[in-house]
């Protein structure tokens, strides 16, 4: 019987796989056209939230980003071109006075809050959005924030001294000031994330908790219906400000597609806009295909590095061991581990981010030397173990393995620690926890600032490799009070240089997405802060 | 002293048969030799242990060594060459050669593994049926519990817990597997302990661990031999399933269910080679491990003969 049932269990497995290999998908026979004037885009999981108060990924920045505003925005356009300072509610760029501290903008007198809200936005907005997304009441993740910290009167604010920021000052109706406690060129960055959008005060309040199923704002479009963890309806606001935008006046964001399902939708005209990168082997796969014109390439502004814990041994007070690192790691090879999907680094600051040096280097591989600084440093070949701790992926697992080798070459024994994201973040910032961490930075803005400030200076709350240098601290202070932008810059470039002699990282790689388009959105472009602009998209016929 | 006795009731029928001159082991060599299931299984488990032994001496290349000719100028894993006789992965190490030594982690996890399951699932089931009440009760309905629930999720809440290693993954098998043992081994104390022959024992004054150690024992090796074949093939199963689902033996330790886990993509057939052969040394070795099993079952089972 158990004999007859195995031959029998064989032979359907065959059975199955051969009408899998003789009768591919065939899914796309019989679908019906997608609508006119309507983007379809699909994401692998739903957005967390569109209460720009309370957002804080990628995800649900997209979807914020198409309903609301902000004073100040990034242009329109892909790369570095995409990362200027342009006005958005505010008619102008701000006016910049009393040594830089205060920032004073005049609002446009046209924006009106989408249907049913119908009415202008007016200054009192603004300081009743930003206050409401630092209030700790509304339990979002800019209560206490370093961003807004600079604003004066924010410590009074939290801890509930005062009802108000002292630091926004409403002038007039379309006029409002930002004070600062001192000068802080990046505070107009932090003006663009979303947590900086306008929202009507008498709508939050109505909805209550029911507000971010409800959401109103001032962008292009406005939120229809949101089936959460099906699918969400965009439709054009028609009281948006800018003439002839959005160009297709609907959107529909599927979620729970699994992210090569929505490349086979995209390339049978399923699907406008797979949401999620496209991975690793289905760019392998597409790059061989007649698709392959479809995929389009991103440059994030973010860095892959190994963080070496200097509070913990065998890093702390060991220079010459953290040079070894530098030295051991084959980052040629990692750079077709990835296929090609990647900007080798050398410095902190990405090569997409403005004001850094593209062609930044310090440490070069070379096993040899690596091998003389691991004896400088007092260890001899195999005398040295270490965990190292990363976030499993595909790309990140063959990352890992490649360090693991590099280092076994120099005579470093590395045990690899994959775990979940969550626990990854849970171990890595906290002290004593991880002494060796491949890990990620991304940007918040696109400003150098972002990769000194909140990850490699004495105070920073993500610092994963617990560096601390005071003349790194005293120049990142100066540089983000500096307004002459070209001495800014190369403030920068010097604090990369300092950081790198002290080597408290192995930079790695900065990624490049892949985004995939299906064949009738015409100008296709990815922004480098907000993936996605649905509203610019155009689709044929 | 007193030796070893009579097989029990259904083993002692045919011993009776006048044309059967031949001893118990005799008469189940002769079953399994008789038995294609066995041969099969043997030349399938017989090359997977060899494969296991001889891997240093086999393989080509060492097993975590990353090739630079070993992947494309894209990162592509290579197929067929003449260095790589079943081609490479993505991060160009030889697949033959990670295969080699991915058979004896599997065979050392499901012997060590199911080892242990076993040694866990007789002693438990064995004290159960001996002693029988507060133990009999307690170890039994603890088999209950275990048996309700999903092996595979305590076996990942235990390796989350722990992480990930040879020596975990050995203990959390053991730990999810001996309910079976168990179950088997009890039932048959429970009969064999009314028997003549063990109130004799007692009658002489033999203390209980003795008597089960001696007089008990020896009589649930049929069972257990079956059972522990056939969890090896489980075994080996759960280990892939185990690094299939991430919580292996850690990287890059090569081990066939990570390698189907890292080949497991919906653009497999690309690469068919990642995916096929450690499927297909899986899917060999679970064979052979079943075919020797069910060979083994039939060769003790008197109903069978």
């Amino acid at each position: 019987m158990s004999r007859a049932r195995t031959i029998y269990a064989l032979a359907s497995i065959l059975a199955l796989l051969a009408a899998a290999v003789a009768f591919p998908d065939r899914a796309g026979a019989g679908v019906p056209a997608l609508p006119t004037g309507t983007i379809t885009a699909a994401f692998s999981s739903d957005f967390s939230t569109l209460d720009p108060a309370i957002g804080y990924d990628p995800f649900s920045w997209t979807g914020e980003h198409e309903i609301f505003d902000t004073l100040v925005g990034y242009t329109n356009a892909p790369g570095l071109t995409g990362t200027h300072l342009v006005p958005d509610l505010a008619a102008a760029m701000p006016k910049i006075s009393f040594h830089g501290r205060w920032y004073t903008f005049q609002l446009r007198h046209d924006v009106r809050f989408a249907p049913p809200v119908n009415r202008l936005v007016t200054a009192a907005d603004v300081q009743y959005s930003i206050e409401r997304a630092l209030a700790k009441s509304t339990n979002g993740p800019m209560f206490q924030s370093g961003f807004f910290s600079p604003l004066s009167g924010t410590a009074a604010f939290w801890s509930g001294k005062a009802k108000h920021i002292r630091g926004i000052h409403v002038i007039n109706r379309f006029a409002i000031q930002f004070r600062l406690d001192s000068p802080d060129l990046a505070f107009l960055d932090v003006l663009t994330l979303p947590f900086a959008a306008v929202v009507p005060r008498e709508q939050v309040a109505r909805l209550g908790k029911h507000w971010a199923d409800h959401v109103i704002g001032t962008g292009p479009y406005m939120l229809q219906t949101w089936q959460h963890g099906r699918q969400m309806i965009l439709v054009r606001n028609p009281n948006y400000f800018r003439r002839g935008f959005p160009i297709e006046p609907r959107v529909v964001i599927q979620f729970g597609v699994d992210p090569h399902l929505q490349i086979l939708r995209a390339e049978k005209s399923q699907l406008d806009l797979p949401g999620n990168e496209v991975t690793g082997t289905d760019y392998l796969a597409l790059r061989r295909s007649s698709f392959r014109r479809q995929l389009y390439p991103v440059k994030d502004i973010g860095v892959w590095y190994i963080a070496m814990n200097m509070q913990m041994a065998p890093f702390k007070g060991n220079l010459a061991l953290r040079r070894a690192f530098n030295m051991a790691i084959d980052k040629g090879k990692l750079f077709r581990l990835l296929n090609g999907r990647a900007i080798l680094m050398n410095g902190i600051l990405p090569p997409t981010m403005p004001g850094a040096n593209q062609h930044f280097t310090y440490y070069k591989y070379n096993p040899a030397a690596a091998r003389a600084e691991l004896a400088k440093a007092g260890y001899k070949p195999g005398q040295l173990s270490l965990p190292m701790l990363y976030i499993s992926n595909p790309d990140q697992d063959r990352a890992a393995d490649a360090i693991q080798a590099d280092l076994a070459n120099i005579g470093v024994k590395i045990s690899l620690k994959p775990v979940s994201s969550d626990t990854a973040y849970n171990l890595v910032y906290t002290p004593g926890k991880s002494v060796l961490t491949l890990f990620h930075w991304g940007q918040d803005y696109p400003d150098p600032s972002d990769f000194v400030d909140p990850i490699l200076t004495c105070t920073a709350s993500n610092n994963a490799a617990f560096y601390c240098n005071s003349t790194v601290d005293r120049l990142a202070a100066q540089a983000r009070a500096d307004t002459n932008t070209a001495r800014r810059f190369a403030t920068y470039r010097r604090i990369e240089r300092i950081i790198m002699g002290d080597a408290p990282w192995v930079p790695l790689w900065d990624d490049i997405f892949y985004d995939f388009h299906g064949s009738r959105v015409t100008n296709f472009y990815v922004h480098p802060v907000w993936p996605f602009l649905y509203d610019q998209y155009r689709l044929k016929g | 002293m007193i030796g070893l006795p009579p097989l029990p009731a259904a083993e002692t029928e045919e011993s009776g048969a006048e044309s059967a001159p031949l001893s118990f082991r005799g008469r189940v060599w002769r079953s399994l030799r008789r038995d294609p299931s066995f041969w099969i299984g043997a030349v399938l488990v017989g090359g997977v242990v060899l494969a296991a032994l001889l891997a240093p001496l086999l393989a080509p290349h060492d097993p975590n060594t990353q090739f630079d000719d070993g992947i494309t100028t894209l990162g592509e894993p290579l197929g067929h060459t003449a260095k790589f006789p079943l081609g490479t992965d993505f991060e160009g190490r030889d697949l033959l050669s990670r295969l080699l030594y991915g058979a004896r982690l599997s065979l050392t996890i499901s012997l060590l593994g199911n080892g242990l399951a076993v040694a866990l699932g007789v002693l438990l089931g064995a004290s159960a049926g001996w002693w029988r009440g507060w133990a009999e009760r307690l170890i039994m309905r603890a088999t209950d519990v275990m048996l309700a629930f999903p092996s595979l999720l305590l076996a990942l809440a235990l390796v989350g817990i722990e992480g990930p290693s040879l020596t975990i993954i050995i203990v959390v098998i053991g730990m999810v597997s001996w309910t079976a043992v168990c179950r088997v081994t009890y039932g048959q104390v429970l009969a064999l302990r009314e028997r003549e022959w063990i109130d004799a024992a007692r009658a002489t004054g033999i203390g209980s661990l003795r008597i089960l150690l001696r007089h008990i024992l020896p009589h649930l090796t049929a069972p257990i031999a079956v059972y522990a074949t056939l969890g090896i093939a489980l075994t080996v199963v759960f280990e892939g399933s185990l690094a299939y689902l991430g919580l292996g033996v850690p990287p890059p330790t090569a081990s066939w269910g990570r390698m189907i886990h890292d080949a497991a993509d919906p653009n497999a057939l690309l690469y068919y080679w990642l995916l096929l052969f450690p499927a297909l040394a899986l899917l060999l070795t679970v064979l052979g491990f079943n075919f020797l099993g069910d060979a083994l079952r039939d060769a003790l089972d008197p109903r069978e003969r």
